[in-house]
C-alpha cells in the first residue's frame, strides 16, 4: 500500500484525523523522531492531475499551516512507509535547517504583466529572397536582440520590486521572463504577522507604475522554499 | 495570536488584482503542457540523467545559434552557407522541443542553477 | 477535442468564472513542480562552485549519511569491472 505524501512539520500538537485527502482518504500522521509527515493511503501507482487532487493537496498543507508552517512536499509523491521513513532520517538536519527557515512564516506571490511594445532592429536582407534557414536565423536574430533589450527593462523592474519589499522579506525566488507578457513571477517568504504590510506594501509600489499590470496572492505555504539540496565537497578540492 | 485549527490563519489564498482576465490568459499557458498523471518516483534515476543530457544540448544549441547569428550579422556567410546553417540549427530545435516532449520536460526544468554563477540557460 | 486544462476542470459543474478560474490557475501554479522532492537533486560543488546538478535517487533502504551513499556510488564501478574479469 502506497502512502501520498503532503507534507512534513516539526511541532504539530494537535493532529486533525478528520481531513479528507486525495481519493477521500483520510490523513493520518507518521512520526519520525521529532518531525511528523502527514500522509494518506494511495491505491494507484500514478496521481492524476486533477482539479480535485490539486485543490485537495494544498487544502491538507493549508490545515496543517493553520498550527504550524510545513514543508510540503512535491505534488504527486508517492512512498511506502519504509522509504518515507529512511527519507526522513536520512535527510533529519536537513529537514530540521530548513524548517527553521520557514517558520512562523508564509509565501506571498507576486505576478507582473507589462505591455512590450518593441522597436525591431532592422532586418538584413528582405524576406521575399530569404530560404527557410536563412528566414530562420533572421528571426533568431531578431528576436535575440530584441530579448536583450527586454531582459534590462525586466531586470530593472525585478530590481526596483525587491528594493520596495526588502524590508519584509525573509527569501525570495523571482522569475524573470524577458519575453513574455507575464515578465515577473516572485515568490516571497515573509512572517506570517507580515501579510498586511506585504500587501500594502505592493499596493503603493503598484501605484507608482500604473503601466505594469500585478497580481498579489497569498498566504501560501511555503512551497517554493520547501526543497532541499544534497550538497557534498569533490575530492577536486575544497575551498 | 494563538493559532488552531478552529482559528485558520485561512481556507483560502486570497487573490488581488485588477486584470483577473489577464492573468487568466497568462496563467493558462501553464496548463497547456501539463502531464495527466504525475508518478514522482523516488526509484527513477532517468529523469535526472535525462534533464542533465538535454540541458547540455540546450546550451550548446543556443552557443551555436548565437554565433550562427554573429556571422550572419558579420557578413562573411554565402547566401547558400547561411541557408544550410539555419535549416541545420532550425532541425536541431525541433529535435530537442521532440526530446523535451519525450520525457516530459520544461523548459525550467533545464535550467540548472549554477548557484553564484547564475543559471544555466 | 480535450487539453490537459479541460481535464482538470472536467468533473466540475460550475460555469468558470475568471475569479474562480484564476484561483484554481494560481494554486496549480504554485503547488506543481514545487516542494520537497525525495528524490534527491545532488548540486556537486568545488571550493563553493556550484558546477553539475545531477537529479538522482537518495532513497536508502538504511540508514546512511550523504557521504556513505556516495562513497558506496563511487565503489560500483570496479566491482562491476571485478566481476566481469571473473566471467
Amino acid at each position: 500500500m502506497k502512502l501520498y505524501a503532503y507534507c512534513v512539520a516539526e511541532c504539530l500538537s494537535y493532529r486533525d484525523e478528520t481531513i479528507p485527502g486525495l481519493a477521500d482518504r483520510l490523513v493520518r500522521y507518521i512520526e519520525v523522531e521529532e518531525l511528523i509527515v502527514a500522509v494518506s493511503e494511495f491505491q494507484s501507482d500514478n496521481v492524476g492531475v486533477t482539479r480535485q487532487n490539486i485543490l485537495r493537496h494544498d487544502a491538507v498543507v493549508r490545515r496543517v499551516l493553520t498550527q504550524t508552517t510545513p514543508l510540503p512536499f512535491r505534488f504527486g509523491t508517492l512512498v511506502t512507509e519504509e522509504s518515507l521513513r529512511s527519507f526522513v532520517t536520512a535527510r533529519r538536519n536537513a529537514l530540521l535547517e530548513r524548517l527553521a527557515l520557514v517558520h512562523d512564516a508564509v509565501e506571498m506571490s507576486v505576478k507582473i504583466i507589462w505591455q512590450q511594445i518593441g522597436d525591431d532592429p532592422p532586418p538584413i536582407a528582405s524576406q521575399s529572397e530569404l530560404g527557410v534557414g536563412a528566414a530562420f536565423l533572421q528571426s533568431k536574430r531578431d528576436e535575440l536582440r530584441g530579448n536583450e533589450r527586454l531582459a534590462t527593462q525586466a531586470n530593472e523592474i525585478a530590481e526596483w520590486l525587491a528594493g520596495g519589499l526588502q524590508d519584509l522579506i525573509r527569501k525570495q525566488v523571482v522569475n524573470i521572463q524577458p519575453t513574455q507578457k507575464l515578465v515577473i513571477a516572485g515568490s516571497y517568504l515573509i512572517d506570517r504577522s507580515s501579510e498586511s504590510g506585504f500587501r500594502g506594501s505592493v499596493s503603493q509600489l503598484e501605484s507608482q507604475r500604473p503601466e505594469l499590470h500585478f497580481l498579489t496572492s497569498g498566504p501560501w505555504p511555503p512551497y517554493t522554499f520547501a526543497n532541499i539540496d544534497l550538497e557534498f565537497e569533490t575530492q577536486f578540492g575544497v575551498s | 495570536m494563538e493559532l488552531s485549527p478552529e482559528n485558520p490563519l485561512s481556507a483560502e489564498p486570497d487573490i488581488d488584482t485588477t486584470h483577473a482576465e489577464e492573468f487568466v490568459e497568462q496563467l493558462r499557458c501553464v496548463t497547456d503542457t501539463l502531464p495527466s498523471r504525475i508518478n514522482v518516483d523516488p526509484q527513477s534515476v532517468e529523469q535526472g540523467l535525462a534533464k542533465l543530457v538535454l540541458t547540455l544540448i540546450e546550451f550548446i544549441r543556443r552557443l551555436l545559434e548565437k554565433q550562427a547569428i554573429r556571422r550572419m550579422e558579420g557578413g562573411d556567410l554565402s547566401p547558400e552557407q547561411l541557408e544550410d546553417l539555419g535549416l541545420a540549427l532550425m532541425r536541431l530545435e525541433q529535435k530537442l522541443l521532440e526530446l523535451k516532449t519525450q520525457f516530459g520536460l520544461e523548459d525550467e526544468d533545464l535550467n540548472i542553477d549554477l548557484g553564484p554563477v547564475g543559471r544555466l540557460l | 477535442m480535450s487539453s490537459p486544462f479541460d481535464q482538470i476542470i472536467v468533473g466540475s459543474d460550475v460555469e468558470f468564472a475568471d475569479d474562480a478560474e484564476l484561483s484554481l490557475l494560481e494554486t496549480l501554479d504554485h503547488v506543481l513542480n514545487r516542494g520537497l522532492v525525495i528524490a534527491g537533486e545532488i548540486t556537486i560543488a568545488v571550493a563553493d562552485v556550484d558546477l553539475i546538478f545531477v537529479g538522482l535517487n537518495v532513497l536508502v533502504s538504511s540508514v546512511e549519511t550523504a557521504n556513505e551513499v556516495l562513497r558506496e556510488r563511487g565503489k560500483r564501478p570496479t566491482l562491476s569491472a571485478g566481476l566481469t574479469e571473473a566471467e
